[in-house]
């Protein structure tokens, strides 16, 4: 109760000291909410590229209507666009729903972050994404945290804030795990793809529309994340060594065997049933007119 | 003592002569519907021939009635168990091959086809998809065909007799065969009955008679697998069973059913039995002699006992009157020279059938006539096979063992085997028109006569009583139906004294006067 008590003073406080935070989306939270998941200003790649100097590297307008609608600038046969979007191993960027004013803040956000921010290029192996309790990297992650992921993934431990199951739009080949969904991508080597801290990100910060409006009103918590980030690093680096068992063919022929057993058994059961008419000799015989 | 009445009708097939006449009179009043049209409640065979539907009796295609099961009785097709395991496809189902494709022809092709070279037919369509076709079959496809190898020959009945001995039935050019007229047997152990899931079937309480409640029925078809005579029908139309209900309202109304009613041979005979109800489990299970055990069960509408008993579980005094005059009780119990159809299949059928005596004119067996070959002269013409047949009897009737039908035959259809039963009854009906024979022309020795009847167990004045009621018998001789009662069912749904004092009859108008 006297902690409970503490909490909610806290609580009050960050509340009344800082309303901007909570009421108005100012150029680092839109980034935080809408960037952050594939880039970084100044942290190195992760889905997509590190946007330190990107002011200074384009101009507004290119990236003003980059940023709207990249696919329409890849499509509409722009040269920088084109050479991105493969270099990035072709993920796209998803259209953002956001005014020019507010895209004019985050360029602001970035333009200002540039100037402090100095460019790395580290290798990641998420020892930066660190539990938020424990304090354990993803790097540390043992059996355990990679079962809770799992866990998580595929709903047998729901999240805590009610967002749906990972398994219900993705699929990640696991030999103890049916497979999930088919209407988002495939997870399985999404690690590879984006790296621990991009998969993170993703999960905490979801970009794609489709995720962004599940999660919208019950993200997932940090600790969630860490577990589903080891689980799917556990899940890529597996897959990538081919311990991965596809059980799809042992599941058709064992139905196949089955059904032939069963065909067979049945079979044996009705041998003496009555099969055909018993007037069928009789009117196979007789001639048909035409 | 759970003593019942039961309706219960005597074929006497000696005078059936095959006309189908009451196959006609049933199907206009009952069957000449949409989905009823292969329905035969009432249908003639000609014997030997595998009847409607094609080898109805053989159970180990059909699996219909009952089986001895230890001490007890079990449907052999239907039931709780094995029912509920065939309940969705029921593999013992005849299908419509079994019975026919029901078809009328195209009249007005005869009269509408344009002017050409050939004459307009009437093409067959078919009854059920209306679209023409080839006529594969009917309800009485082997009418009249007793050598038929795809008919006569496939006989059930015929498995208990030699090869030898099948082979002398057809030998008369191909031509000895009797008829067997069937409706429901409305019997004391239905199978149907036993068999429905739903419970739509059920035996009526102050007659006997079998009724399906289309109501209820739900279409499961288990009656019509349970029903060893086959005499249970699916309406694919309606999506109900149907089956014989006796005529019933007929019956209400004091008339015969149809089919009796309109016997051209007179052969039908329908009236009350008594029987003891709480038998019919112990009976239909009992072992030995099942047509006497049967018989054993209905009860003599003259014993005071029975009367009293009787009287006491609500049977009217006019039902047991109407049992007292029960020709059929004369024929079963009284004179025992009727006998019920398949009494192996184990449903107590309360349909009996006097076996036809069949005038012998010569007798068929199977010699050896090898020395007597020998002695002919090899250019002589003479016949490799073994048969004899033999005309010379010694009596105009001939000898009961010489009859056409073997005994074996007529023993599978009537006794479950029992040969001397048949042979009983045959010297019964033989001993009967000796003694009539005597009478009329007198042309027979009377020590003779009287020898013929005491083998038998006959007095004259029997002989003679069954000599009336096969040939010379009323109509209201043939039928004795007990009084429905109509007035007292109606009293119990409605009080009839509600209108007395009313108005009379019809719609109340008030007075015009222009006021």
């Amino acid at each position: 109760m006297k902690n409970s008590l503490k909490y909610s003073t806290v609580f009050l406080l960050l509340f009344l000291t800082t309303p901007e935070y909570l009421y108005s989306q100012s150029g680092d939270q839109l980034f935080l909410s809408n960037c952050r998941a594939c880039h970084t200003v100044g942290g190195g790649k992760l889905v997509g590229p590190d946007l330190k100097d990107v002011t200074t590297r384009r101009t507004e307008q290119w990236l003003l209507s980059f940023i709207k609608s990249s696919q329409t600038l890849i499509n509409s046969g722009d040269k920088d666009a084109v050479a991105l979007f493969n270099e990035y191993n072709k993920v796209q960027m998803p259209d953002q729903n956001l005014s020019e004013a507010q895209i004019k803040d985050i360029l602001a956000y970035i333009t200002k972050e540039s100037q402090s921010a100095s460019t790395t290029n580290v290798v990641d192996k998420g020892e930066s994404i660190k539990h938020p309790v424990i304090g354990k990297s993803l790097a540390e992650a043992n059996r355990d945290d990679i079962n809770t992921g799992k866990e998580y993934f595929e709903g047998t431990i729901r999240f805590a804030n009610g967002g749906p199951s990972c398994i219900s739009c993705h699929n990640v080949d696991h030999a103890d795990m049916i497979s999930g969904g088919l209407f988002a991508i495939d997870l399985t080597l999404t690690v590879s793809r984006l790296g621990p801290t991009g998969v993170h990100a993703m999960i905490t910060n979801p970009g794609f529309p489709a995720m962004k409006t599940s999660f919208q009103n019950n993200s997932i918590t940090p600790e969630e994340a860490f577990y589903l980030t080891a689980f799917l690093m556990k899940a890529n680096s597996d897959s990538e060594f081919g311990v991965v068992k596809n059980s799809s063919g042992f599941l058709f022929n064992t139905g196949l065997m089955g059904s032939a057993f069963l065909f067979i058994v049945f079979g044996g059961i009705w041998w003496d049933r009555k099969r055909k008419s018993v007037n069928h000799d009789i009117f196979k015989r007789q001639i048909k007119s035409k | 003592m759970d003593i019942r009445s039961q309706v219960s009708m005597v074929f006497h097939l000696d005078k059936c002569i095959g006309c189908h006449t009451c196959s006609i009179a049933c199907k206009n009043i009952w069957t000449d519907r949409k989905g009823a049209e292969y329905m035969w409640w009432n249908n003639v065979e000609t014997k030997p021939g595998t009847g409607y539907p094609t080898k109805w009796e053989d159970q180990g295609i059909y699996k219909g009635g009952w089986e001895k099961n230890g001490d007890s009785i079990s449907l052999k097709g239907a039931g709780k168990f094995k029912g509920l395991f065939n309940i969705f496809h029921n593999p013992h189902l005849p299908v419509l091959d079994d019975y026919y494709e029901p078809w009328t022809y195209k009249y007005t092709d005869l009269i509408e086809s344009p002017e050409g070279d050939d004459q307009p037919t009437a093409r067959p369509v078919s009854l059920i998809t209306g679209k023409p076709i080839d006529i594969k079959s009917g309800p009485n496809w082997d009418d009249d065909l007793s050598g038929s190898p795809d008919y006569a020959r496939q006989d059930p009945n015929l498995e208990s007799l030699s090869p030898g001995e099948r082979e002398a039935m057809f030998q008369l050019e191909r031509m000895a065969f009797y008829y067997l007229p069937r409706i429901c047997n409305h019997c004391l152990n239905p199978a149907c009955v036993a068999s429905c899931p739903s419970g739509a079937i059920y035996k009526r309480g102050e007659d006997g008679v079998v009724l399906i409640n289309q109501k209820v029925c739900r279409a499961w078809r288990m009656c019509v697998t349970a029903c060893p005579y086959k005499k249970s029908y699916y309406n694919w139309s309606t999506g109900k069973s149907e089956k014989c209900i006796l005529c019933y309202p007929r019956l209400e109304a004091g008339l015969a059913p149809a089919c009796m009613h309109s016997c051209v041979g007179r052969i039908r005979y329908l009236g009350v039995m008594l029987y003891d109800a709480d038998k019919v489990q112990e009976i239909a299970a009992s072992d030995g002699d099942l047509v006497q055990n049967q018989l054993d069960m209905i009860l003599n509408p003259f014993d005071e006992e029975i009367i009293k008993a009787a009287k006491a579980n609500g049977v009217a005094d006019s039902t047991i009157k109407a049992a007292q005059n029960s020709p059929v009780y004369k024929f079963v119990k009284e004179w025992g020279i009727a006998l019920p159809l398949h009494p192996e299949f184990r449903t107590l059928p309360m349909l009996f059938y006097v076996p036809p005596l069949l005038p012998v004119m010569a007798s068929i067996s199977e010699k050896n006539n090898k020395a007597q070959s020998e002695q002919l002269d090899p250019i002589a013409k003479f016949w490799d096979d073994q048969w004899l047949y033999d005309t010379s009897t010694e009596e105009i009737w001939g000898s009961v063992d010489q009859v056409r039908f073997p005994m074996k035959y007529m023993a599978s259809l009537f006794t479950n085997g029992d040969e001397e039963k048949v042979k009983d009854v045959i010297r019964k009906l033989m001993a009967v028109r000796i003694h009539r024979r005597g009478k009329t022309v007198g042309d027979i020795d009377s020590v003779k006569v009287e020898k013929v009847l005491s083998d038998t167990r006959m007095s004259a004045d029997t002989a003679d009583e069954i000599y009336y009621l096969t040939s010379l018998a009323k109509f209201d001789d043939r039928f004795v139906i007990p009084p429905a009662h109509r007035e007292q069912a109606f009293e119990m749904l409605e009080h009839t004294s509600d209108m007395k004092g009313a108005t009379g009859f019809g719609f109340k108008e008030a007075p015009s006067r222009g006021m």
